[in-house]
């Protein structure tokens, strides 16, 4: 029992790592592209709202919706499924990586909305003086804004952490409840819950919510001392 | 020389007219860009950086095409070798005094160049400092000196004084003259203050409504010609026949108003 406690946790929280450290490389390069200033491209210019709505779109779905559809996607008897099935041995049903991709797509407005946010609210100067002083786009992204919203980045990652330590329904409809693999504390919770195991599902609400809050303290406490500096 | 024919719909909150502009500018010219709140000095000003696209027209800088829309020629602004001293400063935050500079040289920093022109201005001794420790004076300093370290064709300053105390503003000034002379460089400046341009300026450009009213001496600029009525003592009309009037006996009251302190022998 106290194995699968331990194991259920260290699936709860590689998700969160690793969910947190994909979208940080995405969620960054999808604002550095919608952050573009678009003046020559005016094709970019009618697709910006429609990729800014797809990156918000997570936020108002429910979970199962966007669950439904990447099973259906991702199927292994669908096109892309089966090429990747083929390929990389992926499948999305109850692994690991599948809960990983589910959990991405899911929590990517919880990164982008924030830096991409924080982007627009730096003074239009900062990158002009940037681009006057000779230097291009992507070095005034990576030099002086992103330093610039450095907080803003660091706050988006705890929340995305948080909310995929708290994730459910998107990772039971993908993943199941499979011990060790893609078992996580709030659907253990869950599980143990509707055993009448309540000690159990208070052993495990209470590390969730002890570990959630140390986290964000710190995340927090770190942030606050990097914007006195 | 530089060529400026641009032309550029510029929209406005309320109002819309055309930036209809058609300028030459020898070298080594100070020219100040003067008119009432949008009338289009910093649209023209950023059509020269190359933050603003011009909807036609041609742009050259010393035989170097900039723009022209003929030939589909928009050179960006990283490419144009100019320095833009915004309203704001747009010091970068996240770097130091000295780090500001050195991200405007690049990876082929002189150390010394650096040393040289922060004591120019005074602020050797805040160089490792950020620019949210800086006052309003020191910040502007440091933002002219980022402007011209690469050595720029051109210097373009928009109302760079505007927020500042009118002491500290007129120490600046004097810097930012000698500088002007030491690099030998082409300066345009957005200004409001007749003074400041009397002071710094050889040209003066009057825009209105995107159209160019007057464009030559300052002094030509602001009609100070001779028979022109512009004091009174003792409630008799004075008329001032070829008077020369030196910015130090400018005085401006308001946007558009400004009158000349003059001394009359009896």
């Amino acid at each position: 029992m106290e194995s699968e406690f331990i194991s259920t946790l260290t699936v709860t929280f590689k998700l969160a790592f690793y969910t947190t450290s994909i979208l940080l490389v995405i969620g960054l390069i999808i604002v550095y592209i919608l952050s573009n200033d678009c003046q020559e491209n005016k094709t970019f210019k009618k697709l910006k709202p429609l990729i800014e709505t797809l990156v918000t779109l997570p936020i108002v779905l429910p979970p199962s919706v966007i669950g439904f559809y990447l099973l259906i996607i991702f199927s292994p008897r669908s096109k892309l499924g089966k090429l990747l099935n083929e390929t990389f041995d992926f499948s999305l049903a109850f692994t690991f990586e599948g809960i990983v991709l589910a959990s991405v797509f899911f929590s990517l407005p919880f990164m982008i909305n924030p830096i991409y946010n924080a982007i627009n609210l730096l003074p239009a100067s900062l990158k002009e003086a940037s681009y006057s002083l000779g230097k291009s786009r992507l070095t005034t992204f990576l030099k002086v804004q992103i330093p610039c919203i450095k907080n803003n980045i660091i706050s988006a990652s705890a929340i995305t952490f948080a909310h995929t330590i708290g994730e459910f329904g998107i990772v039971l409809m993908v993943g199941g409840n499979i011990p060790n693999e893609t078992k996580v504390a709030s659907i253990a919770i869950y599980d143990e819950f509707e055993s009448l195991n309540f000690t159990m599902a208070h052993k495990y609400s209470i590390t969730l919510f002890l570990l959630s809050f140390a986290l964000l303290l710190t995340i927090y406490f770190i942030n606050r001392r990097i914007s006195r500096i | 020389m530089i060529k400026i024919s641009v032309t550029k719909h510029y929209t406005q909150k309320l109002r819309n007219f055309i930036l209809d502009v058609d300028l030459e500018l020898d070298k080594h010219d100070f020219t100040a860009i003067y008119g009432p709140s949008g009338s289009g000095k910093t649209t023209l000003l950023r059509i020269i950086a190359g933050l603003t696209t011009p909807d036609k027209g041609f742009i050259s800088v010393k035989g170097d095409v900039w723009f022209d829309s003929k030939r589909n020629i928009n050179i960006p602004i990283q490419k144009r070798n100019i320095g833009f001293v915004f309203q704001d400063y747009a010091l970068f935050p996240n770097m130091t005094v000295k780090e500001n500079i050195k991200y405007a040289i690049g990876k082929n920093y002189d150390e010394k160049l650096i040393d040289y022109f922060l004591d120019m201005v005074n602020l050797k001794n805040l160089k490792n400092s950020y620019p949210d420790n800086l006052s309003g004076g020191q910040k502007q300093r440091v933002a002219i000196v980022r402007a011209i370290v690469r050595k720029p064709k051109i210097l373009l300053l928009d109302e760079p004084f505007s927020a500042l105390d009118k002491n500290i503003g007129e120490k600046i000034q004097d810097e930012l003259l000698q500088i002007h002379k030491l690099l030998k460089l082409k300066t345009f400046i957005v200004s409001h203050d007749v003074r400041q341009i009397f002071k710094l300026c050889n040209k003066c450009i009057i825009i209105d409504e995107g159209k160019i009213k007057s464009h030559g001496k300052p002094s030509e600029t602001f009609n100070l010609e001779p028979s022109k009525l512009i004091a009174t003592d003792d409630n008799k009309k004075i008329f001032l026949e070829n008077t020369i009037i030196s910015h130090d006996n400018l005085e401006q009251i308001d946007e558009n108003t400004f009158i000349a302190r003059i001394v009359i022998k009896k």
